[in-house]
This record gives structure tokens, C-alpha cells and sequence, in this order.
């Protein structure tokens, strides 16, 4: 939740100074995609709907389009949990490449029935192929990161014990 | 050689050698050019002896003072370390100083040219949208400071957007980048009208829509707002035209536009507060027809 606000606010003060082809990182993907890849479906799900929820309150714009879209993406990322070995680093970033295409032509398309109407082809290749791409390498990153830090915290469990 | 004469001989040769001595004293004692061999030849002998041992001295000087004054240098090295700490935070900070007082003498300059077509307030941003659909700030001021919905922001360089919603301390507002930006805008040197909005597949850009197909629109020419549709007023400047497209249905056309406002790197936005009179009172004749004439949104090609 905390990890997910803040994210919300780097995506509106830093991130928009390290745009590439045009748009920015969106990190409440890269973190929602590891998560449930770590954790599974259900609290995939859970966590991308409290993710959305929190964005559509702040973006106070078509309430409830964000929640729905993020929960589906934790949901079917959370999905791969069981199948997807953890100790797999490049998992996370083909699944949030993946994911980030997933939420965005959903995103597109529950716009367009709540009245959101963003051209369908524009929109996947200048807004959802660039962040996919984008996201994807963040969650490469990110995770290999997580991955360190974890094997370095077990041991110098062991160490100590 | 009788003992008489034996006892003159050494008093007569330490007279003799005090006298050589007296009078090689005072040849010696003027200024030299040339030294003579015995003299140089000793001091260029010596000469390398002198320097190795000069140089162990004061390098053995400079080693003891170092370790006899270690603690004391340490400690300045210390302070001095602060010092240009100190010194580089203050000159980041007179940095920004120097670049904030650009920003708002181009502001305060706008303001001055516009004095009389528009009363504005000055506004930070603090905030962009997080999401890569919707193109929208967050400006510092809200309600509390003046701040309504539909408000004209601008910035010496041109239009930024309207004000689409008001707390009492933040004011968000939709950038005419985005989709549902759209507004009213023309060609300035001919007087085509067009609606502006985003452009979905220039990102970045403006487009300018159902242009008929044979409008005298072309590339370098300055966009400005129309003042149709009651919220932007006539003449702020939007952009200049990069490129000319046809409309896929072959009837019409749309003309992409470079932004002049870089939306990037907006860091104060300036919010039209009331509108005066419009620009007919600030700059007399700029709603006739024609080109040349200076408009508030400042065209670059007229100084403004």
C-alpha cells in the first residue's frame, strides 16, 4: 500500500523527468507484476485493485477503470506463481512486458465502454508497446535487485546463526 | 746559510704569505665574473652532494612538521572539506536562485505587456499526472488563492491548458496537450480556423483537425487561439505547424503542431485570473486581420 503510494507520487514528480519515447515508467505495474508473481493470484488481485483504486482516486477520473484493470493484471500475473520458477530473473520482466500489454489494450477497452475514447491503434503503439518496454526493463532490474538483496539477507542469516 | 739568516727565513715567509693572502683578500673582494678552476671546481664537485642532501633536509623538515602538526591538519583538512561542502550546496542554491529569477522575469515581463488585457496569479507546479493517458498538472494554489475551474493558465511562452478542478490549496489543469484539451485555434497569418488537441500519433504534439483541404495551411506557420468556444481567449499563441497530413477520408486535412510550451519544464504557470478587456486592449489593433501584429502568448517572430 505504502510501496504503491509512493510509486503514485514518483510517477507525478520524478518520473516524468526520465520519459522515454515519450512516456514514463509506470512503477505501480513494474511493483503490482513482482508481487504477484511472488505471492500468487489471489493477493495479486487484491493488491492491483488496491493499486488502481488508489490511482483512480487520485486521478479522480473515471473511478474504478484503473482498480478493474490492475486486479485483472495481479490476478493472471499471480497465475504464472506456480509455474514460473522464482529463480528465474528475466520471469518478472517478460511478465510485466506482457502484463503492461494486457492492462493497457484492457485499459483501452473498458475506456471505451466508460467513455474513455483514445484511438485503439495509437494508444497500443506510442502509449502501451513504448511503457511495455519500458516496465519490463524497470521489473528486469528491480527484481534481479530484490533477488541480491535476498540471497545476500540469507546469508548472513546463516553467517549469524 | 748561517743561523742568523735561518732565523729570518720563517718570519720572512709568514710576512710574505700574510701579504699574498692580504693582497688575494682584495682581489678576491671585487665582483667576479669567472671564478678561477680551483674554485669552481670545487663548488661544481660538491655541487650534487649539496642538492641530495638539501633535498633530504627539507623533505625530512616537511615529513616532521607533517607529523608533528598531523592532528592540527587533519582538523583543517576537515574544516576546509566542510567548507567547499558548504560552499557547492550554496552555489547549487544560488544556481537555482539565478534560474528562478529568469523564470519570473519572463513571467513579470509577460505580465507587464498584458497588464491591461488580463490580471494573473502566479502558480507553482508541483505535480504531474501519473499516468501516461492524461495530460494534467498540479498547480500550489487553489481556491484559497483565486484559483477557478476553466481558467486560462499560460506562460510567456504560450497556452499550457484550463483549469479542470479546485481544491482550496491545489488547482489540476488539463493540459491542451490532452485529448479532451481540445480548443479553438487558427492559423495567424490567414485566419484558418481549426479545433487543437493532442495529437495521438505525434505524442508531444498538437494537431489542428478538419482543415479543408484546400486551406492555405503550410509548415512554419504560428498557431494561435481563435477565442471560439468562450474559455480561451483570442490570440495565445499554441505553436507553430511542422507538418501538413491528409485525413485518411481524403476530404480534409490536419496540420501537426510543435507546442510552444515545452510541458516538460514547467516549474511556475501564470493562471488569467479575469480577462480585462482580451488583447484588443492590450496590443490595439490585434484582432484585425493580418500579419505582423503582436499578440499576448508572445510570438517570438514579434519581439513579444
Amino acid at each position: 500500500m505504502l510501496l504503491g503510494l509512493a510509486g503514485l507520487i514518483l510517477e507525478a514528480t520524478l518520473l516524468p523527468a526520465f520519459k522515454m519515447a515519450g512516456v514514463k515508467a509506470d512503477l505501480l505495474t513494474v511493483f503490482l507484476t513482482i508481487f504477484a508473481f511472488l505471492k500468487g493470484a489471489p493477493r495479486g488481485a487484491a493488491m492491483g485493485f488496491i493499486y488502481g483504486l488508489l490511482e483512480d482516486f487520485y486521478l479522480a477520473k473515471f473511478l474504478g477503470l484503473n482498480a478493474l484493470t490492475r486486479m485483472a493484471t495481479g490476478y493472471l500475473v499471480g497465475l504464472s506463481k506456480d509455474w514460473l520458477n522464482h529463480d528465474n530473473l528475466l520471469g518478472p520482466g517478460i511478465l510485466t512486458f506482457l502484463a503492461t500489454i494486457g492492462q493497457g489494450f484492457l485499459f483501452l477497452l473498458v475506456g471505451h465502454l466508460a467513455g474513455f475514447k483514445y484511438p485503439w491503434l495509437a494508444g497500443m503503439l506510442t502509449v502501451v508497446l513504448p511503457m511495455a518496454f519500458y516496465n519490463g526493463s524497470l521489473a528486469l532490474l528491480g527484481y534481479s535487485l530484490y533477488q541480491g538483496g535476498a540471497a545476500w539477507g540469507t546469508r548472513k542469516r546463516k553467517t549469524g546463526s | 746559510m748561517g743561523p742568523y739568516r735561518r732565523k729570518l727565513i720563517t718570519p720572512l715567509i709568514l710576512i710574505l704569505a700574510a701579504l699574498s693572502i692580504y693582497f688575494i683578500m682584495r682581489w678576491t673582494a671585487l665582483e667576479r665574473g669567472r671564478l678561477s678552476i680551483l674554485e669552481g671546481g670545487l663548488r661544481d664537485a660538491l655541487a650534487p652532494a649539496e642538492r641530495g642532501i638539501t633535498l633530504v633536509v627539507n623533505k625530512t623538515e616537511g615529513w616532521l612538521a607533517a607529523i608533528k602538526n598531523y592532528s592540527r591538519l587533519q582538523a583543517e583538512n576537515q574544516a576546509l572539506k566542510q567548507e567547499i561542502a558548504a560552499l557547492k550546496a550554496a552555489n547549487i542554491q544560488l544556481e537555482e536562485y539565478r534560474q528562478e529569477n529568469n523564470r519570473l522575469r519572463n513571467l513579470l515581463k509577460f505580465t507587464e505587456v498584458n497588464r491591461n488585457a488580463f490580471d494573473f496569479t502566479v502558480a507553482p507546479v508541483i505535480g504531474r499526472n501519473p499516468s501516461n493517458w492524461y495530460h494534467t498538472l498540479t498547480l500550489g494554489l487553489g481556491s484559497r488563492a483565486g484559483l477557478q475551474k476553466d481558467q486560462v493558465v499560460v506562460t510567456s511562452q504560450g497556452v499550457v491548458g484550463r483549469i479542470v478542478a479546485v481544491t482550496p490549496r491545489t488547482a489540476e489543469v488539463l493540459l491542451i496537450l490532452d485529448r479532451e484539451g481540445a480548443l479553438g485555434g487558427m492559423i495567424q497569418v490567414n485566419r484558418t480556423p481549426g479545433i487543437v488537441e493532442g495529437s495521438p500519433d505525434y505524442r508531444g504534439y498538437l494537431q489542428m483537425i478538419h482543415i479543408a483541404r484546400d486551406a492555405p495551411v503550410m509548415e512554419n506557420q504560428v498557431v494561435v487561439t481563435s477565442g471560439l468556444g468562450g474559455i480561451f481567449p483570442k490570440g495565445l499563441l499554441l505553436g507553430t505547424v511542422v507538418k501538413v497530413l491528409p485525413e485518411p477520408d481524403g476530404l480534409m486535412k490536419r496540420a501537426i503542431i510543435e507546442p510552444s510550451v515545452d510541458f516538460d519544464r514547467l516549474e511556475e504557470v501564470l493562471v488569467i485570473t479575469r480577462v480585462k478587456g482580451g488583447i484588443e486592449d492590450a496590443v490595439p489593433g490585434a484582432g484585425a486581420s493580418g500579419a505582423g501584429r503582436t499578440y499576448p502568448g508572445g510570438n517570438p517572430a514579434t519581439g513579444l
